[in-house]
């Protein structure tokens, strides 16, 4: 990229996982490496701009753990112009990309403390570079219990299912699944993340909470927490907005005198509680 | 007769409308804030408001794309107003009885100059063709009427889009573009491409101009809205007169009017395609 | 005889016409009925007092501009453009230009189109006489006659120019034509206005700010066009598109506007800003707050253009003003 950050770079696509295949909710996980064998060095919670030449360009968080460089993999939910012709897309390809762009979370600073990560839909993407860099054998021991409540909108609407024994079998990891509505055959919970955080055990005193999700589910789920006693400065989240540049040029993504490509797209709830709520 | 004296039978007249709760607001022209603007709209909703409203000869925008608003709503209109507001209730865009028309009588509107706009110079319209009120003004000074068409060829149309810049402030000051997406803001298919070249351009214009056809009421909106210069007008009157020479139809006339370009007969003369009057 | 610091028309239009060999001239010239901002030759440029109706933002952020093409392999950047020599800017666009130097080359990422573009343009200023319709300026605290962000500045005097060179630039141009080499530039002139009497507090809260006016009312006249946008000398929001032609695929960068509903709007149809007077609100914040929070700036010069062309009569200094008086 050198001097000029607006300049992407290829990548193949090395393998494509089916996450979710609904009419509505049509998810791929989409395995990447740079074309020139260089490494994607990103840190949780940064993403990167995808283009299809002539189609156009999008902002995606990483879904992948951070500690494989070599290989990086986004989550792509069939929604537009560039994610519908990404889903017409087969192993072997190439896309553009740049980046990593945008800050990310505090991994040092939650050192120590419980983690609970709530994510509705595909909102899990986003969070699970940092749940598998805490999963790490090399970082379990840094991090205390970690609590997990995945919303989806029906049952087959969970992503990355294939891994949660794995993430389950390292040990003082509470994965707890819901749906909006009972369905036959399920044996998950059934609600809002909202509501049902409010039954979990949780010790608020050495815990911090991750959200990601559609808006609404964040800002309910916060507003939850703070109830609950979790100060704000404990509660993190990640933004989605329309990030044209990723370097805080293109005014697309700005909320108040932030820009969530630069400022963000992970933001502190003590923070995001002084934005306006434009997001 | 003059603005001063319409303006305070105006003032009464809404006042009385929103006193009386026959209307729940007043779409209007505010006071400008600078000699160089034109009077903002404005929607007067308590009976004192009614003295902010304002009748001068900046009064320029089309106030019909400010329609609808919640419940009865009375709109001062000119009569370029009233008949965009009669084609939004002939294309069923707002029911008949939500809207109480306030027709002023006008002998024109002025630029920042202070000379007629181009729209006006050329409009022999002085009282809405419909309207529920008159606010009358005995026109004194009966002015002659321009002609300022020129000539429609391919070398003007290319003049004149080499001012645009496709900001697309023509079409959102235009009553009749009320679509939800504009054809040339859709993304799938995306029929603009990224540079506004002359291609792009004449897309757009000629794109809008058929989107137009029998419907544009002559307001300038579009011109006036401009700031490029560009006459944008003289891009749809080629199709209007072509309407009008075919169909005998004005846009905006007779509320009772079924769209021309959504109703045919048997009696239509067969022009337009596959060569039209040479195959009769 | 003219002054020692002055150069006649004629000797300017000398000067232009040997700046003129390495550099394409770009002013304000007669479009039909408007004033705007062309390639011209130096006698088609106007010299008078007329405002262009746009900004010369273009000239360093062009409306539609070739970033790159998809190659085999490689994205190849598009080269340097040639330079242009601006002549005739006014002292609230040339503020203007260096608000949007602080946006595009600095907060970590600097922005590699608008640098070059900045090294390599020559600009001539030009100070106004009168303060038109519509203009404020003064109340940014711009002065209407001179500002020293360009290579040249020109202050009408009568028939002629006070000149002053504000760029080594700037002095070496003076100096290699004949005509001009003799001026003796009195650099160190400063612009002369008083203190912004219009501006919000930099630490004011923005969520309060969204209250403490009536937005929706404010906003009632707007129709969305975003012609303000266009023709102002600090909006500086943009989008990427692609365009393909003889089989290269480009991408370019296009103005976009935040008065645009798809501005902000999702691939879900979610929009963080669905109603008008919350992109009005954005558009009066963002120049009035959130840039001044992020560079010390104000990102509006006074420089009348939205509020002369506002179809809907709108006047952004009052809207401002309201919202100074009421967050005191």
């Amino acid at each position: 990229m050198k001097d000029n950050p607006y300049l992407p770079v290829r990548a193949r696509i090395e393998k494509i996982i089916q996450e979710t295949c609904s009419p509505e909710l049509d998810v791929k996980t989409y395995c990447l490496k740079l074309a020139d064998g260089g490494e994607m060095n990103f840190l949780p919670g940064q993403f990167l701009e995808l283009s299809l030449p002539g189609v156009g360009e999008c902002p995606f968080g990483f879904s992948s753990s951070p500690l494989g460089r070599e290989r990086f993999q986004l989550t792509v939910k069939r929604t537009g112009k560039v994610t519908g012709m990404m889903h017409s897309l087969r192993e072997g390809d190439h896309v553009w990309v740049r980046g990593p762009f945008g800050n990310s979370f505090p991994l040092e600073k939650m050192e120590g403390s419980n983690l609970l990560f709530i994510a509705g839909g595909l909102g899990l993407a986003p969070l699970r570079p940092f749940i598998l860099y805490a999963l790490d054998a090399s970082n379990r021991s840094k991090y205390g219990a970690v609590d997990m409540l995945l919303a989806a909108r029906t049952g087959g609407d969970h992503c990355f299912t294939y891994e949660y024994d794995e993430w389950r079998n390292k040990g003082n990891v509470t994965i707890r699944l819901t749906i909006d509505k009972q369905e036959p055959g399920w044996k998950g919970l059934v609600g809002f993340p909202h509501d049902l955080v409010r039954d979990l055990a949780l010790d608020l005193d050495a815990l911090y909470a991750i959200l990601c999700g559609p808006p609404i589910m964040i800002k309910a789920a916060q507003r939850s927490l703070m109830e609950m006693g979790l100060p704000a400065d404990r509660i993190y989240t990640t933004l989605e907005m329309r990030m044209t540049c990723g370097v805080g040029k293109c005014g697309k993504c700005n909320i108040g005198r932030r820009y969530v490509c630069v400022d963000g797209p992970v933001f502190r709830m003590s923070d995001l509680s002084e934005m306006p709520a434009e997001y | 007769m003059s603005f001063e004296t319409q303006q305070k039978e105006l003032r009464d007249l809404c006042a009385a409308l929103l006193r009386d709760g026959a209307v729940e607001s007043v779409i209007g022209f505010g006071e400008r804030s600078d000699s160089c603007c034109v009077c903002p709209p404005i929607a007067a909703k308590r009976e004192k408001d009614a003295g902010k409203l304002a009748w001068n000869s900046r009064c320029v925008p089309n106030l019909a794309p400010y329609l609808p608003l919640r419940g009865k709503t009375a709109i001062v209109a000119k009569p370029c107003d009233a008949r965009a507001v009669v084609n939004l209730i002939v294309e069923r865009q707002i029911p008949r009885e939500s809207v109480r028309i306030i027709g002023m009588d006008c002998a024109g509107m002025t630029g920042a100059d202070g000379n007629p706009l181009r729209a006006c110079a050329e409009c022999g319209e002085r009282r809405a063709p419909v309207a529920d009120d008159i606010i009358a003004n005995e026109i004194s000074s009966r002015r002659e009427l321009e002609d300022t068409r020129g000539e429609y060829s391919a070398k003007r149309f290319k003049d004149e889009m080499k001012k645009c810049i496709l900001c697309f402030s023509c079409r959102q000051a235009c009553y009749g573009c009320y679509c939800q997406t504009c054809f040339a803001d859709r993304v799938l298919p995306n029929w603009q491409p990224a540079e506004p070249g002359f291609g792009a351009k004449m897309t757009y214009h000629l794109g809008r101009a058929m989107h137009l056809a029998g419907r544009c009421v002559e307001c300038g909106a579009c011109e006036n809205a401009c700031a490029s210069g560009v006459d944008v007008r003289y891009i749809i009157r080629g199709v209007t007169e072509f309407i009008e020479k075919e169909y005998g139809f004005r846009a905006g006339i007779d509320i009772e009017a079924s769209p021309v370009m959504q109703s045919c007969s048997m009696d239509d003369r067969n022009v337009g395609f596959w060569g039209g009057d040479e195959r009769e | 005889m003219s002054r020692s610091d002055s150069i006649s028309r004629d000797d300017l239009t000398r000067l232009l016409d040997v700046l003129g060999r390495d550099m394409r001239i770009a002013g304000p010239v007669k479009e039909g009925r408007t004033v705007d901002y062309g390639i011209s030759s130096p006698d088609g440029l106007l010299m008078d007092d007329s405002v262009s109706y746009k900004s010369p933002k273009e000239f360093y952020f062009p409306q539609a501009e070739r970033l790159m093409a998809f190659g085999g392999g490689t994205a190849e950047e598009e080269p340097a453009s040639e330079p242009f020599l601006i002549f005739g800017v006014r002292p609230c666009d040339l503020e203007g230009l260096r608000i949007l130097r602080e946006i595009f080359l600095s907060g970590g990422y600097s922005d590699p189109f608008f640098r070059r573009r900045m090294e390599n343009n020559f600009i001539i200023g030009l100070g106004c006489v009168e303060r038109k319709e519509g203009c404020f300026c003064d109340k940014l605290g711009i002065d209407m006659r001179f500002s020293d962000f360009c290579d040249i500045m020109l202050e009408p005097d009568g028939e002629s120019y006070h000149v002053e060179h504000l760029s080594g630039r700037g002095r070496a141009a003076l100096a290699a034509v004949p005509q001009t080499a003799g001026v003796s530039c009195g650099v160190g002139r400063a612009a002369t206005a008083p203190p912004p009497a219009l501006y919000l507090d930099e630490n004011a809260d923005e969520q309060r700010l969204f209250g403490v006016i009536d937005w929706e009312e404010a906003a009632f006249p707007c129709r969305g066009c975003g012609i303000c946008t266009f023709i102002c000398p600090t909006c500086h929001c943009f989008e990427f598109k692609d365009s393909g032609r003889d089989g290269v695929i480009s991408r370019y960068r296009c103005w976009d506007s935040c008065m645009y509903p798809r501005f902000t709007l999702h691939a879900s149809g979610h929009n963080p800003r669905s109603a008008r007077h919350e992109r009005y609100r954005q558009r009066v914040l963002h120049k009035y707050l959130y840039v001044r929070k992020n560079t010390g700036y104000t990102a509006c010069v006074g420089c009348g253009r939205c509020v002369r062309h506002c179809p809907a009569g709108m006047n952004i200094k009052d809207v401002a003003e309201s919202v100074m008086e009421a967050s005191r």
